[in-house]
């Protein structure tokens, strides 16, 4: 375990200094808007422009990045250490995954203070109009969660796209594009066949968990995980398969 | 030397499946999408209310138009030769209903009722209950709410938008522009037009002599249904259905985007 904690650590390290440069980035931008907003040459709504435009850069980048730790293995021969480690593929692929989940939870923490911090009036403008401080929490947490969930999915399907391409020769920047879109076709395929055996379980309220009736009464927000579930189990066995794959068959000198 | 032809072909193999895939159950668009979300109507409690009501006999007018909000509508014809309307009118105040009455107009041999103007900033509701004899046009323009229309013969003109609305029982012409709610339509026997936007819609035909002349056209939504139409995919998340049933004499055109659709035609 504290192997693996090392190897989080040594690629949280390795991401440091893009990590502070995107927050300082993202906090420039909330304060240059604050300003603006306060000499009143940009509207209020700006606010909402300036926080969320790191939300919707941030899942980009961070897609990026889970390509580039692989890549940066391979370019600078660390990638000799980690096969040699007393570690199976899959904690490898892992320790990588966990370090751009907590990658988002920092980056997503420093745009929730920026956006605090400068933009309280609008903040507190906001919360007027919404049922709760706690309903406000409750459903962020849950979003934040659900967030999680969908990017680890698609780490998962760039690092499989990345380690198949180092099991090619040549033209590794077009396979790896292609593993990328087959891996997705993939679950996606999976999920439909394995519905009939997923039927049995009931349907997810998202309305009740999100309790969007005390935004609105009437919301129906309904989320079949019948169809879901054979996705789910899709995109834990292309882990696994990274990781075997990663462990047993990538070819280093690619 | 092995490892990269065995992973060329195990790449080649999902692509072959993924060509036949599309090639062969491409249109997954139809199956039901996992995701259900819709905004209904705001079911807003009236703190106070207070109800008109107006009758007119029939042979002075062809037409009848309904303006309404927040409330529900309740149609139905029969037959009779007086147009019955019980409005009723809603307001979160007291103070604020004694200024609010409902206006009637008469323009031509067209007869309709609409909400006067309250004070500024003040929520205000209405709702109709109607009856009007057989073979009339009635024209509803309803908004945060819901319209339900029972055992209707004439001509209908439905304009909603964030309200749900359920028709049981018609016969003759439909039209209905509807955005952001559920559409229910069973047992209607005649022409249908109908344009919507995030909306479910379930349309139920009864068989008519001449039959009907499907012609539906579902974009980023889905396309259910047992009626004799084909459906085909397009370009652009687009579903088209066409079809005939008997000589397709009575046209039933469907225009949906981000919605779904579902049609069924009953002997």
């Amino acid at each position: 375990m504290t192997r693996f904690f090392r190897l989080l650590r040594k690629d949280l390290q390795a991401s440091l200094l893009p990590l502070g440069f995107l927050s300082g980035i993202a906090l420039i931008v909330m304060l240059f808007t604050r300003v603006r907003i306060s000499m009143g040459s940009w509207p209020n709504e700006a606010a909402l422009a300036a926080v969320s435009l790191p939300l919707v850069f941030l899942p980009l980048w961070l897609l990026w990045q889970s390509f580039q730790t692989l890549r940066i293995e391979w370019r600078e021969d660390t990638v000799y250490t980690l096969l040699v480690l007393p570690l199976p593929g899959w904690k490898v692929m892992l320790a990588k995954l966990a370090a751009i989940c907590l990658e988002y939870t920092i980056l997503l923490a420093v745009t929730a203070v920026g956006a605090l911090i400068f933009f309280a009036p609008q903040v507190q403008q906001a919360m007027e109009n919404l049922p709760s401080l706690l309903w406000v929490i409750r459903n962020f947490s849950l979003v934040y969660l659900f967030s999680l969930g969908v990017l680890a999915s698609m780490v998962i399907f760039v690092q499989l796209a990345f380690v198949v391409s180092k099991m090619v020769g040549r033209v590794q920047g077009l396979i790896a594009i292609w593993t990328l879109f087959l891996s997705s076709w993939f679950v996606e395929v999976l999920g439909a066949l394995m519905e009939p055996l997923f039927r049995w379980i009931p349907v997810l309220s998202l309305d009740r968990l999100f309790r969007l009736d005390e935004l609105r009464a009437g919301i129906v927000f309904k989320l079949n995980l019948a169809s879901e579930i054979g996705s789910w189990l899709g995109i834990l066995a292309l882990f696994v398969l990274t990781g075997v794959l990663f462990e047993h068959f990538v070819e280093v000198s690619g | 030397m092995k490892i990269r032809r065995v992973t060329l072909i195990v790449l080649v193999f999902l692509t072959v499946l993924f060509i036949f895939d599309v090639r062969y159950f491409g249109n997954r668009s139809i199956q039901e999408p996992s995701i259900h979300f819709n905004v209904g109507p705001g079911i807003l409690e009236p703190a106070a209310q207070k109800m008109q009501e107006f009758i007119r006999s029939q042979s002075d007018f062809t037409s009848l138009a309904l303006k309404g909000r927040h409330g529900v509508v309740e149609l139905r014809s029969a037959e009779s030769d007086v147009i019955k309307v019980q409005a009723i009118i809603w307001a979160d105040e007291e103070e604020v209903l004694e200024g609010l009455e409902v206006r009637e107009s008469i323009s031509g041999r067209e007869l309709s009722y609409e909400l006067s103007q309250g004070p500024a900033g003040q929520e205000a509701g209405l709702g109709f209950i109607v009856h009007v004899p057989d073979g009339m046009e009635v024209s509803v323009d309803h908004q945060f709410g819901s319209v339900n229309v029972d055992d209707f013969v004439g001509f209908l003109n439905l304009n909603t938008s964030f309200s749900n609305l359920n028709v049981n029982g018609i016969e003759g012409t439909v039209t209905i522009a509807s955005n952001f709610g559920n559409i229910n339509l069973q047992r209607i026997r005649g022409p249908l037009r109908l344009d919507n936007s995030f909306a479910t819609c379930r349309v139920g035909l009864l068989a008519i002599d001449g039959g009907y002349d499907f012609d539906v056209v579902v974009t980023n939504g889905t396309l259910l249904g047992k009626a004799p139409f084909q459906i085909g995919a397009e370009s652009n998340n687009k579903l088209v259905a066409r079809g005939q049933s008997g000589e397709g004499v009575h046209p039933v055109i469907i225009r949906s985007n981000f919605g779904t659709v579902s049609v069924s035609l009953e002997d």
